[in-house]
């Protein structure tokens, strides 16, 4: 990655203090600073986020400020492998097709674009939260409890 | 209970401790892999059983509740006749916790000594906190609070 080439702050990232540049040397709001105490080095952007709640697009604004400011320091990017396959993926059009069937691909599609995520790039934490938010389009109750048993089976069998 | 009806919560990667309450704030189950402090568990209980009692009281659509402390996550879901409550670490995934309890809530119901189990507990939170979970000043505060909202309907 070039130098310059500003760096898109993804959840599983973990940062912390720059030695190069005091906080007390830039203008911050309440929330960065809350942000800057959190930074250790250990816990991840996600986990700071869920702490001071904040939203994703908090997240994304307030981190990019700080890197910009030269504050942070990245100690560990997102694991390679932090994607779900494509077989993943597609056992779980399979499934959901087949509780709800051929209107399945559309309401996957809809809820990637709310998540702002493509059938190649969903994270594998995503993973349980997009399976309960799809279970939410199955209206029968038992059919509901079907997929998401089948869908917690798959996510175990995978180690997620 | 837990090890027969929650198993698979106990088997994510990062689930320290379950407690099951009974709307008593008694515990009916715990499992932890680590060690807490032997007091946190009822203390958690009481607190919660606040809180699920009076969303109770409000017919709250609210079911679950999760915080964030410093080195983790505290997910609390209250059921008609108890509620369970979940200490993780920051990296597990709520929704995996919630998928996990709504799976395992569901197969519950499928087996009898589980329905049966459920059925001797006492089925009323807010009852409780305003007999048993509050001090005299509590409970003196709580009936200002309740008249004043009784008085708005």
């Amino acid at each position: 990655m070039a130098e310059n080439e500003p760096i898109r702050i993804h959840q599983d990232m973990v940062f912390k203090l720059s030695p190069k540049r005091s906080p007390s040397e830039v203008k911050l709001r309440s929330m960065e600073w809350a942000i800057v105490t959190q930074l250790n080095g250990e816990k991840s952007v996600a986990q700071i986020a869920e702490i001071l709640a904040l939203n994703s697009e908090e997240v994304e604004v307030m981190f990019s400020r700080l890197m910009a400011a030269g504050l942070l320091e990245l100690v560990r990017m997102p694991e390679k492998e932090a994607f779900i396959s494509p077989d993943l993926f597609e056992e779980i059009e399979y499934q959901f097709t087949f509780f709800v069937g051929p209107v399945a691909s559309i309401l996957i599609e809809d809820l990637l674009a709310d998540l702002k995520r493509t059938r190649s790039k969903i994270e594998k934490k995503q993973v349980p939260l997009l399976i309960e938010l799809l279970s939410l389009e199955i209206s029968d109750e038992e059919k509901r409890h079907q997929f998401q048993k089948t869908m917690l089976k798959k996510i175990k069998g995978v180690g997620l | 209970m837990i090890e027969s009806f929650f198993k698979d919560l106990t088997e994510i990667n990062g689930v320290e401790a379950i407690i099951v309450f009974d709307n008593h704030k008694r515990i009916l189950d715990s499992w932890r892999v680590t060690q807490f402090n032997p007091t946190i568990f009822s203390e958690m209980g009481e607190t919660f059983l606040h809180i699920f009692g009076m969303m109770e009281f409000l017919q709250s659509d609210i079911h679950e509740i999760s915080v964030p402390y410093d080195k983790g996550i505290i997910y609390a879901r209250t059921l008609p006749r108890f509620y369970l409550v979940i200490i993780a670490k920051l990296s597990v995934e709520i929704p995996l916790i919630r998928l996990t309890a709504n799976v395992c809530l569901k197969d519950a119901e499928e087996h009898r000594k589980y329905r049966k189990m459920i059925k001797k507990l006492p089925d009323k939170k807010f009852y409780q906190i305003k007999t048993t979970a509050l001090d005299d000043v509590e409970k003196i505060m709580l009936e200002n609070i309740l008249e004043e909202f009784n008085g708005r309907k």
